[in-house]
């Protein structure tokens, strides 16, 4: 099982998404290694929704290939997301404002006892765990029982990446987590995401703003008008340059690969 | 309200934080709104007192015992307490930012700042005030016995009521006494709780008729004789209305975390809040208005005509909850209590008339099915429900206006079939009281221990932990328990007598009337005896209230509540959660039209005939009561309790309405007005919230 630290956590493989006569992706490979925080830049429109709408089972690819863990599978739902341990966290569809920390935190997979029908949730032991799984994380909440909407959205954001982390996830998607956080609660969260990371998670940010990932990421990956322009370590390429391939798509001359240019 | 805006713009430019100024703002209004009520108030009895114009020297001459000595220290407390109010209110409006109870016990002010005066005042004035109240039920120096008998109700059972809350009302405000003297922090919830719990009070003592309106203006006198009187007349519903609002502010200003406000906030969290208070305002109020208002038939009444309205409005509530509206209520409701009495009489679907048990489970099945055919168009097209059921709600109302010929009515009784009646063996009855009585023996082993353990635990570790309310804890904890543990006791004993009794005749077939069981006159109550002709309450009600319970605690404490909530309060996080939510709304969907079918059955067997125009109307009437029992439009937030209750409330209003004498025709009027409020108030009150 050598191979088990090698292969890529995900790898999508010449991803292609019709919608019509629409091409929202010609073409896109994709992948995320082990314990690795991916940036997924591009401007609006660029296709990186589309991507990560695949990756989470929201919409079939036309054509190209997923592999999880090497093994090719196949995500037709949410559902089947979920089940192979892709947690994603939406800016705005991550909790339900009006239930409570620990009932967000459980939700879907309630603590209950009982038996058959007659199950009952376990309201005491699911506030209780869920305090004490946040707190392992290094989030402090006042009382589980509290409801969401009393939070802030940092607050929120981190609840959201504290329970990914607590139910043994492989791989977190945060869809533009910090894009409308002020910049004390993006530090936050994006401390919370590199603790998902030590935890042996991986992790793609999904943003339009190289600003908001850069401290982050080991890695950025860059999408435009549905194909990748590239992949790129940190150490490559500066804040600077993905800021411009971000906009213009323009690679730098000394950043061009081959297999980028024979496209 | 308009000082109070402006007071509120004064403190904003204050020193205090935006979050602090919030609930100062709001605490202030309710402030001044009771502070300046309970002075003219008070001034206002003591005058009255004074000058004998109020019937209460009417009634002390009954007692003809220490007379003078009550009405001279009722006048003078009343005296020093209006001034002492009104100045509390003038120096609160002249120094906006005044400092409060608060910064009194952070050592940041003296005790003579009009806020800390009044708060202090008030506790030592509630105590004096509780202590005499008991003693004078004890010693039988205020004639209350008299007065309740106006009434008509247990003259014991209220003198009890009076003592017991005026011993808990010495105790609480003894102890804040003390802990404002000490400057303990923990003063300020206690003084909250003290004056929440003295609003009550004072509802309690209107309630037991300690007040009567009618002796107010004096026998063959005008309007004009008794001007304090008159007042006294507004006044009263007034500062009942005024006491609701405030304490309804206090109880949902913002949701304070500390452990000691944990019933406070409980209810701040709890949807039907609004409802509760409401509830507690048109009791209060119409029985003040009419002594027939709390009759039992007129309770009774009130709660058998309901049922219907209130089977469906747990429905509805279910559906709201989880984000959608279903116009169609009334027309499912129509069609399917059609089915059912078709189904007996006539036969439907090309089948021969039915035995009323399978006729009612096809009207079950078919209502299912419009709940059905409602939740596929709704998902499959993402029309907004709104919409969808506007359109179903006339699609189906064609059912019955097609089955019915023309303005017939269909009755049962034209068809001159004996009712139906259900034979079942005592040995089936023997076995669901067996299982029952498991059920009692499993729930009783699991909880008894645990809460008699508790109580014990509370007990054995009072010195040693520093909760504030420990001792109530104690109180609270060893009464519920006792409770629990009696109505075990009391099932029990019901059970085995029912056994047993059933044992006795094991050889007869037992039989009973569908319509009897489904909703028919309630004879004797375990507890009330026999119920005399007058009063007409249903068996529909124990159905309507146990579905209540069945569905609230569906709603809260099992999964597929929090499913609810979650499609309700947020779609996309329940789906990114793997929550299915069309299948939570379909399923929401078919409840609430199975229970119109259920609604259906119990109008039938009450009524026993159908029209075509049957249930219309009836959607709004049900959204509107599950409205002001708190549920949210937009959904994700709500009650089935807060929807009985909003039932309630317009069930009470509209039998109240007719009893004071009013043209119920003003019925809509004023349900329309209370629905807007209501509404007002929940989103004000979510904004606070969140």
């Amino acid at each position: 099982m050598n191979d088990k630290a090698t292969t890529p956590l995900v790898e999508m493989k010449g991803i292609v998404k019709q919608f019509g006569t629409v091409e929202a992706l010609r073409g896109v490979d994709f992948r995320v290694d082990r314990q690795e925080i991916v940036g997924l830049l591009g401007d609006n429109g660029a296709g990186k929704s589309t991507l990560i709408k695949i990756l989470t089972g929201m919409h079939t690819p036309t054509r190209g290939q997923i592999y999880f863990e090497g093994k090719p599978v196949f995500i037709n739902s949410p559902h089947d997301a979920r089940d192979i341990g892709i947690e994603t966290v939406y800016q705005d569809l991550a909790l339900v404002p009006l239930m409570s920390i620990a009932r967000n935190f459980w939700l879907g997979q309630e603590l209950t006892r009982g038996f058959g029908p007659f199950k009952t949730l376990n309201h005491k032991a699911m506030a209780e765990q869920a305090r004490e799984a946040l707190l392992d994380i290094g989030i402090r909440i006042r009382n589980a029982e509290e409801a969401v909407a009393m939070m802030s959205g940092g607050e929120r954001q981190s609840i959201a990446i504290g329970r990914a982390v607590y139910f043994g996830k492989k791989l977190l998607i945060l869809d533009e987590p910090t894009s409308a956080l002020s910049v004390k609660q993006t530090g936050e969260v994006l401390n919370y995401t590199r603790r998902a990371k030590e935890r042996g998670m991986s992790v793609i940010f999904i943003t339009h703003n190289i600003a908001h990932v850069h401290e982050v990421a080991d890695r950025f990956t860059i999408i435009r008008g549905g194909r990748k322009i590239g992949d790129f370590y940190k150490h490559e390429v500066t804040e600077m340059e993905v800021a411009q391939m971000v906009m213009s798509g323009a690679v730098p001359d000394r950043l061009k690969l081959p297999d980028v240019v024979e496209e | 309200m308009a000082n109070a805006s402006s007071s509120a713009d004064m403190l904003a430019s204050g020193q205090y934080s935006p979050e602090r100024k919030l609930l100062r703002n709001s605490k202030f209004t309710a402030t001044i709104i009771l502070l300046v009520v309970t002075g003219l108030l008070s001034l206002l009895f003591s005058e009255q007192i004074l000058t004998g114009w109020l019937a209460f020297g009417e009634r002390a001459n009954i007692s003809r015992r220490e007379l003078n000595l009550i009405e001279l220290l009722l006048a003078a407390g009343g005296i020093v307490w209006g001034l002492l109010s009104l100045y509390t209110a003038w120096g609160f409006l002249r120094h906006p930012a005044t400092p409060s109870m608060e910064d009194y016990l952070g050592g940041r002010v003296s005790l003579r700042s009009p806020g800390v005066l009044f708060t202090t005042a008030l506790i030592g004035l509630l105590f004096a005030v509780s202590i005499f109240l008991i003693e004078q039920v004890l010693t039988g120096w205020l004639p209350l016995g008299e007065r309740a008998n106006i009434s008509r109700r247990d003259i014991n059972t209220i003198e009890w009521v009076v003592v017991g809350l005026g011993v808990l009302g010495a105790l609480l405000n003894g102890r804040t006494l003390i802990f404002l003297l000490r400057r303990d922090r923990r003063a300020w919830a206690w003084a909250q709780w003290v004056s929440l719990l003295t609003v009550l009070l004072m509802m309690m003592a209107l309630f037991s008729g300690g007040i009567d309106i009618y002796s107010v203006v004096p026998p063959g006198g005008t309007a004009l004789d008794n001007i304090p009187g008159v007042l006294e007349l507004v006044a009263l519903p007034l500062i009942l209305v005024l006491s609701a609002i405030s304490t309804y502010r206090y109880l949902t200003l913002a949701v304070d975390l500390s452990a000691d406000q944990s019933i406070r906030n409980r209810l701040a969290k709890s949807p039907g809040a609004g409802a509760i208070i409401g509830l507690a305002a048109l009791l209060i109020g119409f029985s003040l208005a009419s002594s027939l208002f709390l009759e039992p038939r007129a309770i009774a009444s009130a709660l058998s005509t309901n049922v219907t309205n209130g089977i469906v409005a747990i429905g509805i509530t279910l559906l709201m909850i989880s984000g959608e509206f279903d116009l169609s209520v009334g027309s499912i409701f129509g069609a399917s209590a059609l089915i059912f009495i078709l189904a007996m009489t006539e036969g439907v679907f090309g089948l021969p008339p039915m035995n009323a048990v399978i006729a009612a489970l096809l009207s079950l099945v078919f209502a299912g099915f419009l709940g059905f055919i409602n939740g596929v168009l709704l998902i499959r097209t993402g029309i907004p429900s709104f919409i969808v059921t506007l359109g179903t709600l006339l699609a189906y109302r064609a059912i019955p206006l097609v089955l019915i010929p023309e303005g017939r009515i269909i009755r049962y009784a034209d068809y001159g079939i004996p009712d139906p009646f259900i034979d079942f063996s005592p040995f089936l009855l023997i076995a669901l009281l067996v299982m029952g009585g498991l059920a009692l023996a499993y729930y009783a082993i699991r909880q008894l221990p645990t809460m008699w353990g508790g109580v014990r635990r509370r007990i054995v570790t009072y010195r040693e932990t520093t909760a504030p309310f420990r001792d109530v804890a104690i109180v609270t904890s060893a009464l519920w328990s006792a409770v629990v543990t009696a109505a075990i006791a009391g099932l029990a004993l019901f059970i085995f007598s029912g056994i047993a009794d059933l044992l006795s005749r094991t050889d007869e077939m037992l039989r009973i009337s569908f319509f009897d069981l489904a909703n028919g006159r309630i004879e004797s109550l375990p507890i009330f005896g026999r119920l005399t002709a007058d009063i007409n309450l249903r068996t529909g009600v124990f159905w309507w209230f146990l579905l209540v319970i069945v569905f609230q605690f569906i709603l809260t404490q099992m999964r597929y509540g929090g499913f609810t909530f979650a499609v309700g309060g947020n779609a996309g996080a329940a789906r990114a959660q793997g929550i299915s939510v069309s299948r939570v709304k379909i399923t929401n969907f078919i409840i609430c039209a199975v229970l119109c079918g259920v609604a259906g059955i119990t109008f039938v067997s009450r009524v026993g005939s159908v029209n075509a125009n049957l249930g219309d109307g009836l959607e709004l009437e049900v959204i509107a009561a599950s409205v002001i029992g708190g549920v949210l439009l937009t959904g994700g937030y709500g009650s089935i309790v807060g929807a009985l209750l909003g039932v309630l409330i317009f069930g009470l209003l509209r039998t109240g309405l007719v009893l004071v004498g009013m043209d119920p025709r003003v019925f809509f009027g004023v349900q329309g007005i209370i629905i807007i409020v209501a509404v007002v108030i929940n989103t004000a009150v979510r904004r606070v919230r969140t």
